[in-house]
């Protein structure tokens, strides 16, 4: 196998899968019928993913210098660690979104909106970039409100196909950035949403089948299908803070000076799915998910195609062969 | 015997500008002894224009790829008439690596090499210099680089003392090699394995103008 390979599966494929045997437990019960585990585990194995890509890739060292001085290590701390402290942080406080959830019964909503703004402003408070400022941790928080909101409500149904996407892109963005750990750790995170994604709907699948036969051979209702997109708001939150970081992590170290728009754009890509919602609501009602789903993959291909563009016409001018007597003579 | 009179003429007509360093091509072609009375080390301020430092990495364990930074500033000291070494306070910023490739470029300006983001500028300041020959130093000094500094020895040589419009300038040229994982720059070496070397040889080219002597 060649450096490269063992590279991109040491960083992104065995991430990936790793959320994907985390994530599969949470589909299958019994735990999918424990409110808890179903709600947490696939916001945590999501998290996973991220969080074993970045130590793949930089080592514990790079998560524990955040807080403690390591004997020996004289690596410098960066600031653009926090995002691997992101993850983990997201992964755990998911499991404690879903306890308070749980036990909350009639407040679960309020809980779950309460969880949501503290994330967004834990986030602000406490993950900043170089060059930052009041604006831009104003902005981190809201897009970190946008896109959970995006992928709680709007984009809920096509969840995890959304997160491919979203972090798809990010991954996209930070390559062409100059920041290939980066885009390594949002492919695997892109990565992991798809086999999570996959693996939830084949499961899906099985359970309509299952519901069927017995339907047929019982009679009576139709028992509950299982729905392939994650319950709950924790995953919401830990993939919607996560994107709203990364974004704004990718932007403050682009040394290509991509504009701010495309990695916005990115993070919000969950909202055209309201779009195709509102376009087609009344004809396709059947058709959401098919419907929401292309809707996305059509806003990604937009993005893309906006980023070639601009970077076709962001081409510096050539280098001038005129060179002043003074700098030939060292004025 | 007529061109040797005519040698020696142009010869001892140069020396009174020689021994203040104002004839090039003499200079460099055969540098003056040191002589026995020390003459205090002139500042000399980098000029950025002429002052550069050229690096060399080896690329997926193949060729060596070239690239530089450019613009240099900063100060040196060191008397011309080289009874003393060179000292040297030498600022690189990372912005101006330039590789003849914008996405490079980028590339090396981001995170995982430069990260320009939070380090922007690379130092050298010397701390210590023996002289290994006529017009060449080992100096030692401290090199920051991505927030982290190491002790390294560069070798250092006197290129030349030149004069220009505005006054006399010297020149200097330094090579050292190091190790980029040192200073957390591992991208590349491990993962993806040898993509990129981890042993970088710098040339470091200064060229600065003589601080007019005040009255």
């Amino acid at each position: 196998m060649s450096e490269i390979a063992q590279y991109i599966l040491s960083v992104v494929v065995i991430p990936a899968a790793v959320a994907a045997v985390v994530a599969l437990p949470f589909a299958l019960r019994p735990l999918r019928d424990v409110r808890v585990a179903a709600e947490a585990g696939v916001a945590c194995a999501l998290m996973a993913a991220f969080v074993v890509s970045f130590t793949n890739e930089l080592g514990w060292n790079a998560v524990v210098r955040q807080f403690v001085e390591i004997p020996g290590d004289d690596a410098p701390f960066e600031r653009w660690h926090r995002v691997g402290t992101t993850a983990l942080f997201l992964g755990a406080a998911a499991w404690g979104v879903a306890f308070l959830r749980g036990g909350a019964v009639r407040s679960r909503a309020a809980v779950g909106v309460a969880a949501a703004l503290l994330a967004a402003i834990a986030a602000a408070v406490l993950v900043r970039f170089p060059g930052a400022s009041l604006p831009s941790q104003l902005t981190l928080a809201a897009l970190a409100i946008g896109s959970m909101l995006g992928f709680a409500s709007v984009a809920r149904r096509v969840m995890l196909w959304a997160g491919w996407l979203v972090f798809g892109l990010l991954a996209f963005l930070s390559g062409e950035g100059g920041f290939a750990s980066l885009a390594v750790m949002c492919g695997a995170t892109s990565a992991a949403c798809f086999f999570v994604g996959v693996a939830r709907a084949i499961v899906a699948l099985g359970a309509e089948i299952s519901a069927a036969a017995k339907r047929d051979a019982e009679g009576g209702e139709r028992p509950p299908a299982f729905d392939a997109a994650p319950r709950g708001v924790a995953a919401p939150i830990a993939l919607g803070t996560l994107a709203a970081v990364v974004a704004v992590c990718g932007h403050s170290y682009n040394a290509t000076e991509i504009p701010a728009g495309f990695w916005h754009a990115a993070v919000l890509l969950p909202f055209l799915v309201l779009v195709a919602d509102i376009a087609v609501r009344p004809s396709v009602m059947r058709h959401r998910r098919i419907l929401g789903f292309s809707a996305l993959l059509l806003g990604a291909a937009v993005l893309v195609a906006g980023y070639a563009v601009w970077r076709a016409q962001a081409t510096d001018p050539a280098p001038s062969t005129d060179r002043e007597l003074l700098d030939m003579y060292g004025g | 015997m007529k061109h040797r009179a005519a040698l020696a003429l142009a010869v001892l007509s140069l020396a009174p500008f020689a021994s203040f360093g104002l004839a090039p091509a003499a200079q460099d072609a055969a540098a003056p002894a040191p002589v026995s009375a020390a003459v205090a080390p002139s500042t000399i301020t980098l000029d950025p224009v002429h002052s550069m430092a050229v690096f060399r990495i080896q690329h997926l364990g193949a060729g060596y790829f070239w690239g530089r930074f450019n613009g240099l500033s900063g100060t040196a000291a060191w008397p011309l008439d080289d009874t003393a070494a060179p000292t040297f306070d030498v600022v690189a910023e990372v912005k101006n690596v330039d590789t003849g490739s914008d996405k490079l470029d980028g590339n090396l300006q981001g995170p995982n090499f430069f990260n320009q983001a939070e380090f922007p500028t690379i130092a050298f300041k010397s701390t210590s210099a023996r002289r290994v020959g006529e017009r060449r130093y080992a100096v030692t000094g401290d090199l920051t680089l991505r927030g982290v500094t190491k002790s390294i020895e560069a070798d250092c040589v006197v290129t030349g003392i030149g004069k220009g419009p505005l006054g006399q300038k010297v020149g200097f040229e330094c090579t050292f090699t190091l190790n980029r994982s040192d200073y957390g720059m591992k991208w590349g070496i491990d993962a993806p394995k040898g993509a990129l070397g981890n042993e970088v040889k710098m040339i470091i080219a200064l060229e600065g103008d003589v601080a007019k002597a005040k009255n």
